[in-house]
């Protein structure tokens, strides 16, 4: 199954679609896929997120390239498309530790986007339905907007659906 | 002087001189201890170098899902950067075997042969010879003592590996450097790139010296 290249959510940044559509990343790592779906307006976006916090470098530019204001942005741009705010779910992918013979703070970054995510859900009171997330391989996702289903490949080449 | 001193460092070409300078005295001595090591000899030269922003590295080298093999060390305990070495999968069974003394009929080796076990001791062992190569060099023109971390090794996507220093560097927001390097044993030749990334001081210091 190949994506568009429009379909494509590269590191750093988020899109969003709409009934009928699909989204994905290629290779989330020690980053991490947000996803959030409405099932009612079939509206969702992914966010591909590299570090936990905006604080860790202010990039303005951008925000989905930090785990907390990733959800930030992708809850208000899903806002503005109509979407009722309670309705909106969460799904987290990726937070891999891709080199795991080292447990230095910086090399556990895969884990510290994992809590990041974790924490600011719960401070936005976004529910988290499901997740694939830590271990140490690569996932390549897939949203499929009418379903809100998340298809997962990993590098051993496992398939899953969550 | 403080205002050509400045110009100096950021100018680009440059800066890909002083990369490229570090980089083929890096493959010399790279080759050498390779070469002790496998009991015969083995070239190692530099092919082309790149300055990029931390966002584009994972898009920079190829197929975001191509599995690689790649090698990855910090240095001074990520104080001062890291360095990483990345083989597509087939080039890297094929170096591996070499060094293994296994290369009777690499021809049978594609891109769904396994990565055994022994092939990532090897690929960690030249991770190691080339990354000390390197940080030797830059160590004496910087002036300062850099430790690399012992190797560590993973065979996955190539967007999943880079998303590591990338996040390392976005970290301190700087600039990635890379270095194409080639592999040469008898009619074999073996790609791979050597990832740089030195923090802020560790680089300035080093453009410094082609000033």
């Amino acid at each position: 199954m190949e994506m568009e290249r429009s379909d494509i959510v590269g590191v750093g940044d988020f899109k969003l679609a709409g009934p009928g559509e699909t989204l994905g990343c290629i290779g989330l790592g020690s980053c991490i896929g947000i996803i959030l779906h409405d099932r009612f307006t079939r509206f969702g976006g992914i966010a591909h997120a590299m570090l936990p916090f905006y604080e860790e470098g202010r990039d303005r530019s951008r925000p989905a390239k930090y785990v907390d204001t990733a959800v930030y942005v992708l809850i208000d741009a899903l806002v503005e498309k109509g979407v009722t705010r309670r309705n909106i779910n969460a799904k987290l992918v990726g937070g891999a530790s891709m080199f795991s013979f080292r447990a230095s703070d910086i090399l556990d970054i895969g884990n510290r986007n994992i809590r990041a995510a974790h924490r600011t859900i719960e401070v936005e009171r976004i529910r988290l339905l499901s997740e694939d997330v830590g271990g140490n391989h690569g996932r390549t996702i897939t949203l499929d907007m009418d379903s809100g289903a998340v298809t997962i490949r990993t590098s051993r080449d496992e398939h899953r659906i969550i | 002087m403080n205002n050509d001193n400045e110009t100096c460092v950021t100018n680009p070409v440059i800066r890909k001189g002083a990369l490229e300078e570090v980089g083929n005295i890096g493959a010399a001595h790279a080759a050498t201890s390779l070469s002790k090591m496998v009991g015969e000899e083995i070239f190692v030269s530099v092919t082309d170098s790149h300055i990029l922003r931390v966002e584009e590295l994972p898009e920079f080298f190829g197929k975001m899902d191509d599995i690689v093999v790649a090698v990855f060390m910090d240095i001074n305990n990520t104080v001062n950067g890291a360095i990483m070495l990345i083989f597509p999968k087939k080039n890297a069974i094929m170096l591996g075997n070499t060094v293994l003394g296994e290369d009777d009929d690499q021809s049978a080796v594609t891109n769904d042969t396994l990565v055994t076990e022994n092939i990532e001791l090897a690929m960690a062992e030249i991770g190691n010879i080339i990354g000390c190569s390197y940080l030797n060099v830059i160590s004496k023109m910087v002036d300062t003592v850099l430790i690399p971390s012992p190797p560590g090794v993973a065979v996955d996507m190539l967007g999943a590996i880079l998303q590591v220093p990338a996040s390392m560097i976005g970290l301190e927001s700087e600039l990635a450097t890379v270095i194409e390097t080639s592999f040469v044993r008898k009619r074999d030749t073996f790609s791979g790139f050597v990832l740089f990334m030195p923090d802020k001081k560790i680089q300035e210091s080093l453009i410094e010296q082609f000033c």
